[in-house]
């Protein structure tokens, strides 16, 4: 109590004093609107998150932009390609391949090629999936009615010369 | 004894010479207000560059990096319409011993040295050339001249910058500048939002744009930029008073402004440093100038970024004495940023040459009233300048300009009407009443 009367008396007479002294416009106020710093980052406010819009269906048959002409039924085969008996034996045996059924042909006089107005009468040379899953998953976006041939795996059976003269096995050809 | 009374003190004076060192490796070189700025005796007086220019060989008796010291920086403020930017401009300018370099007006390329206002005869004038300042722009913001006066405004805006940087260079005294070419395109952006510009020349504009800024080459070290609300600065706008302001300057128009700043603080923050403020109240600028004094506008690394890159590059006297030069003269600038782009797209920017002629004509018989150009005229007190006024890029009798428009261009302009006729004799004050 003592201590805070103190105090108010020294603030009373500081501000008595204050009119005693020379250089008036000098003096240190209290002063309100102080700049307010802005962060920049604040102001160049990030874009909002974008959130994802569910959809009932897949609209991708829609919204593509494929012609009418070509939206009609169309039936694909779903298959691994076989394996070639040239050089290429094992090449492209391991993905996923659609071939779509054929449309109209006709025969080219001059050259003798046939010709197809059909865009995706070779769609299968060049579409490849890894899966059979990522191959069904095209075929039902594109609205494809689809047939999936299972790969026919070869059984190797194994065999060795010196079985023929196993003792107890019954693989003993005759001598005749 | 003698042993241990030699190691103490040899102990001691380790411990002072490493707090000597400590002292000084903690010293920071920063802006300060103008009382606390100390320069050396030997510091050279400010080359008086608006009477000699600056040449290339005057850079053999005048270096430039000797008229550098700590408050050699070009501080930039921004803002929107009304956002209060030259009030706290000036005092910056005021606290910390700069020059402030208002926002560059119409109003200073329209009155010419003589003391002539163009404004006063465009009656006489062909349509074209009647260019609107500010206040004819806001009564009839939609004219066909809207897209003319932008580009002189940009133009104008570019020579302004150089002014500063021929200013910081041949002085050393720092710069407050309003708004600079890299912050134009925040107007071209509201009047295309509003259609007073076409969308041709909207093309056109950052055309020019993206070529003439890489030639000012130097980036304000300090961009101050206010951010006030549309709805202050509306305020602000209605207190001013202008009728024709308040019609045009609306709350679209400004948030588009807003926006636009948004982009050119991006565009800033890769160069400059930046400071933002809250301005919905004004602020006081003391804070300000303690924000600047606590910023270190010396600091340029070189794999940090691009912030000062272009002030801290440069490495010898021949290169400082050739940007100082570059940025004085101003002629090289103007014809890297602005020659020899077309302008046959731009209906907007259209000039018909017979207007050109006209126009000479009127300025040869009402406004100078003499054949001659700027600073030739002998019976307005002109001096007749001989053999000394050598200088590229102009032709007037001074070595510098401040704006190429406001007389510089006049010699430069011609026509045929009046390459043939210099006392303008086939001069015809019918002419504006005619369709052409």
């Amino acid at each position: 109590m003592l201590r805070a009367g103190a105090s108010r008396c020294l603030s009373a007479g500081n501000t008595a004093f204050r009119c005693l002294s020379t250089g008036k416009d000098n003096l240190p106020v209290t002063r309100s609107h102080d700049a307010k710093k802005v962060e920049l980052n604040d102001i160049l406010d990030k874009p909002s998150q974008k959130t994802p819009v569910k959809v009932s269906s897949d609209e991708t048959m829609d919204i593509g932009g494929v012609p009418l002409d070509h939206q009609d039924a169309r039936t694909a085969r779903i298959f691994r390609p076989a394996r070639e008996t040239t050089q290429s034996a094992w090449g492209n045996t391991k993905s996923w391949t659609i071939e779509l059924d054929n449309r109209q042909r006709w025969e080219n006089p001059l050259m003798g090629w046939s010709g197809t107005a059909d865009p995706l009468s070779n769609v299968g040379m060049d579409l490849k999936f890894a899966t059979k899953e990522d191959a069904i998953a095209f075929c039902e976006k594109n609205r494809w009615e689809f047939d999936v041939e299972e790969p026919h795996e070869r059984k190797i059976k194994p065999k060795n010369y010196g079985q023929n003269f196993s003792w107890n096995r019954r693989t003993r050809i005759g001598t005749k | 004894m003698p042993g241990s009374m030699s190691k103490l003190g040899g102990l001691a004076t380790g411990l002072l010479a490493c707090s000597r060192s400590g002292a000084l490796s903690n010293q920071v070189r920063g802006v300060v207000h103008k009382s606390l700025l100390r320069l050396p005796s030997e510091h050279p007086e400010p080359w008086d560059y608006k009477h000699n220019g600056f040449n290339y060989i005057d850079g053999l008796k005048d270096d430039t990096r000797s008229h550098f010291h700590q408050n050699s920086k070009l501080i930039v403020v921004e803002g929107n319409i009304g956002s209060g930017k030259t009030t706290l401009a000036k005092q910056l300018a005021d606290q910390l011993g700069f020059v402030h370099f208002p926002e560059f007006r119409m109003d200073d390329i329209l009155v010419d040295r003589y003391g002539n206002d163009l404004r006063n005869y465009y009656n006489k004038f062909p349509a074209r050339y009647r260019l609107p300042d500010i206040s004819m722009f806001y009564k009839n913001p939609s004219g066909e001249l809207s897209a003319a006066m932008q580009d002189r405004i940009f133009n104008c805006r570019f020579d302004q910058y150089l002014n500063a940087l021929a200013h910081i260079l041949n002085t050393g005294q720092g710069v407050v500048l309003e708004r600079t070419p890299h912050s134009d395109f925040v107007f071209a952006n509201a009047m295309r939002d509003k259609n007073y510009i076409g969308h041709e020349y909207f093309k056109h504009y950052y055309f020019v744009r993206k070529n003439a800024l890489p030639q000012l080459h130097f980036w304000p070290h300090l961009v101050v930029y206010l951010n006030t609300p549309t709805n202050k600065c509306l305020e602000n706008i209605k207190r001013r008073g202008n009728t024709d302001e308040i019609a045009t300057v609306d709350e679209r128009y400004l948030k588009t402004i807003e926006e636009s700043y948004k982009d050119s603080l991006r565009e800033y923050r890769n160069h400059s440093k930046i400071l933002a403020y809250d301005w919905t109240k004004p602020g006081d600028t003391d804070a300000v100038v303690e924000d600047i004094e606590r910023l270190d506008l010396d600091f340029f690394e070189w794999h940090s970024g691009d912030v000062m890159e272009e002030w801290n590059t440069i490495v010898d006297s021949v290169g400082w004495n050739g940007w100082r030069q570059y940025v004085t003269n101003k002629y090289d600038a103007r014809m890297l940023a602005f020659d020899g782009i077309p302008k046959h797209e731009v209906g907007e920017l259209y000039t018909n040459p017979r207007d050109t002629g006209h126009f000479l004509h009127v300025m040869r018989k009402e406004v100078l009233k003499s054949p001659y150009g700027y600073g030739y005229i002998a019976k307005n007190g002109d001096h007749q300048a001989g053999l000394n006024a050598w200088h590229t890029g102009h032709h007037l009798p001074e070595p510098w300009y401040e704006y190429y428009f406001r007389e510089a261009y006049y010699d430069d302009l011609t026509s045929h009407e009046t390459s043939l006729d210099l006392d303008s004799d086939s001069y015809d004050p019918d002419y504006v009443h005619h369709h052409h």
